[in-house]
């Protein structure tokens, strides 16, 4: 087709959209509504994510140096460590600093010890990235020859592990379950504008239009009704967020609920979810468009 | 220009609209095909534009055999015929003048063409004011001179029309007959569905009857006789 026909068709395609307002607002508002549900589980899914995500930093792994371990080669170590890949922290700990924090736990019980007699070793405290990298990190620590003794918890490791695979299967399925709901809603939507000018396509398949002519409109129609209703959504969606982080106290750390529920930054998932909304919307549209259109070309 | 040659059409239904109908009509003719509801009149017109199938026969329109035409032709068959119906069949989101555009869109034809053709064959119909109004806030006549301007905006060879008069009242029939007339004058093929007897006897053209899809009579400057 020539570059003005294609300039007819997607001016027709804006065209349907303004002509018939009625209809065309409809489809925007269940497009709408259910991408607006798609979009509270998806924020609700990435912050259960970003507080999962976070569980790895309880992971600690504790080891113990040889007493004869120099402070330099102690500081050698601890500049090595902080280059392996999943390590997040890494804290050192001195004999002396180790008697102090023991004394003040303990109290009058370690009375008798002092520097000279310190029972305790030089350590290291190591926080990780995620559980997993402890595995990992466990080899590097006993390659050290210095290393005298490994503490860290494989149960906890475990138990974290499988809190964050079922946190993130259920929202990757309500995701997935929401986004084909979101999907029928739309193609359904679609499929009911399309119905209503049914007797159009068959007048312009009398005047001559071929079905190329005819469909391109309002694969275009479907297409912008998705993406209207996927960007309104959006609005909608991020309108509420920011209102919720600003003016309520789950933004802030001091009103997040028990100290691990604090709302995670707009910016931080805003893209996913446009891009999520874009796909569902406007590719939904395009094809529900394409497809139901092909049944009432056959005239 | 037009020929039927022993065509037959029962539907899927098995109703029977029409048994072994053969006529041939000529470069320019006028045609009246007329009959009671249920004669065959609007089968007949649906063959010619290709929505249906013949059970049997052949029809040959401008030298091209229909029943061997494929699906992706028959969009460009029907631009060379230019279609009016009882009902209009106007497209109710586009204005007149976008409407007659329309047909004038799908052959291509550039913007300065549209241009020049649209207002020129509404004024032909007499709806030169009206270019902007949508169909809904016409009257029956008005939609009818929209839907003969589409019909004609690229000069058709051919103009089919079912019943074009049915909907309208004796005096808005003559105008709409008029313009008719005038399309054929200028050289354009005309097959007419109707049953407006008064139409028929006042123009004195060829009328082929039919009575339960058979066609009865072919006559030329014919009449409508009451019994049919």
């Amino acid at each position: 087709m020539r570059i003005r026909t294609w300039q007819r068709l997607i001016k027709d395609g804006i065209l349907y959209i303004f002509r018939n307002r009625v209809m065309s607002l409809a489809s925007i508002a269940a497009i709408m509504a259910a991408l607006f549900v798609l979009g509270i589980v998806l924020v609700a899914v990435f912050n259960m994510n970003h507080i999962v995500n976070n569980l790895g930093s309880m992971v600690e792994v504790t080891f113990f140096l040889k007493k004869e371990t120099s402070y330099d080669d102690i500081m050698v170590i601890k500049e090595q460590i902080k280059t392996w890949p999943g390590v997040r922290e890494v804290e050192y700990i001195s004999k002396s600093q180790a008697l102090e924090k023991m004394k003040q736990e303990l109290g009058s019980r370690l009375d008798g010890y002092t520097e000279e007699n310190n029972p305790f070793p030089d350590s290291f405290n190591i926080t990780v990235e995620k559980p997993d990298d402890v595995k990992n990190i466990i080899p590097r620590i006993q390659a050290i020859p210095f290393t005298e003794k490994i503490n860290y918890s494989q149960v906890v490791i475990d138990i974290i592990n499988k809190i964050t695979r079922t946190i993130h299967i259920i929202g990757l399925s309500l995701v997935a379950l929401l986004a084909l709901i979101s999907a029928i809603i739309i193609n359904n939507t679609i499929k009911l504008t399309v119905h209503s000018r049914r007797k159009e396509i068959a007048i312009m398949k009398i005047v001559g239009a071929t079905d190329g002519y005819i469909r391109w409109p309002f694969i275009i129609e479907g297409f912008l009704l998705g993406i209207i209703g996927a960007l309104l959504s959006l609005g909608l969606i991020s309108g509420i967020y920011h209102y919720l982080l600003t003016r309520t106290s789950l933004g802030s750390p001091e009103g997040a609920f028990l100290s691990i529920f604090q709302l995670i930054p707009l910016n931080d998932f805003v893209t996913d979810v446009m891009i999520i909304f874009l796909l569902v919307g406007g590719v939904v549209g395009f094809f529900a468009s394409a497809i139901s259109i092909k049944k009432y070309l056959k005239v | 220009m037009i020929q039927f040659k022993n065509v037959s059409m029962i539907y899927s239904n098995g109703s029977r609209a029409l048994t072994d109908v053969s006529f041939n009509i000529e470069n320019g003719d006028f045609v009246f095909v007329v009959g009671p509801s249920g004669a065959g009149k609007s089968t007949l017109i649906k063959l010619l534009i290709k929505e249906i199938e013949p059970s049997e026969g052949e029809i040959i329109v401008a030298g091209r055999k229909l029943n061997e035409m494929k699906k992706k032709e028959i969009p460009y068959y029907r631009r060379n015929i230019g279609v009016v119906f009882q009902d209009f069949r106007l497209l109710p989101d586009k204005t007149v003048y976008e409407n007659v555009a329309f047909a004038m869109e799908i052959v291509e034809a550039s913007r300065r063409e549209i241009r020049r053709q649209v207002p020129a064959i509404l004024g032909m119909v007499g709806l030169a004011s009206k270019a902007n109004a949508y169909p809904r806030e016409l009257s029956g006549g008005e939609q009818q001179r929209v839907s003969l301007a589409r019909a004609l905006v690229n000069n058709p060879s051919l103009l089919v029309a079912d019943e074009p008069t049915g909907n309208l009242d004796p005096h808005t029939s003559r105008d709409i007959m008029k313009i008719i007339n005038m399309v054929n004058h200028r050289g354009t093929t005309v097959i007419m569905a109707t049953h407006a007897k008064d139409i028929v006897n006042a123009m004195k053209r060829r009328v082929i009857t039919f009575r339960r899809g058979v066609l009865i009579r072919d006559q030329e400057k014919g009449v409508y006789y009451d019994e049919d």
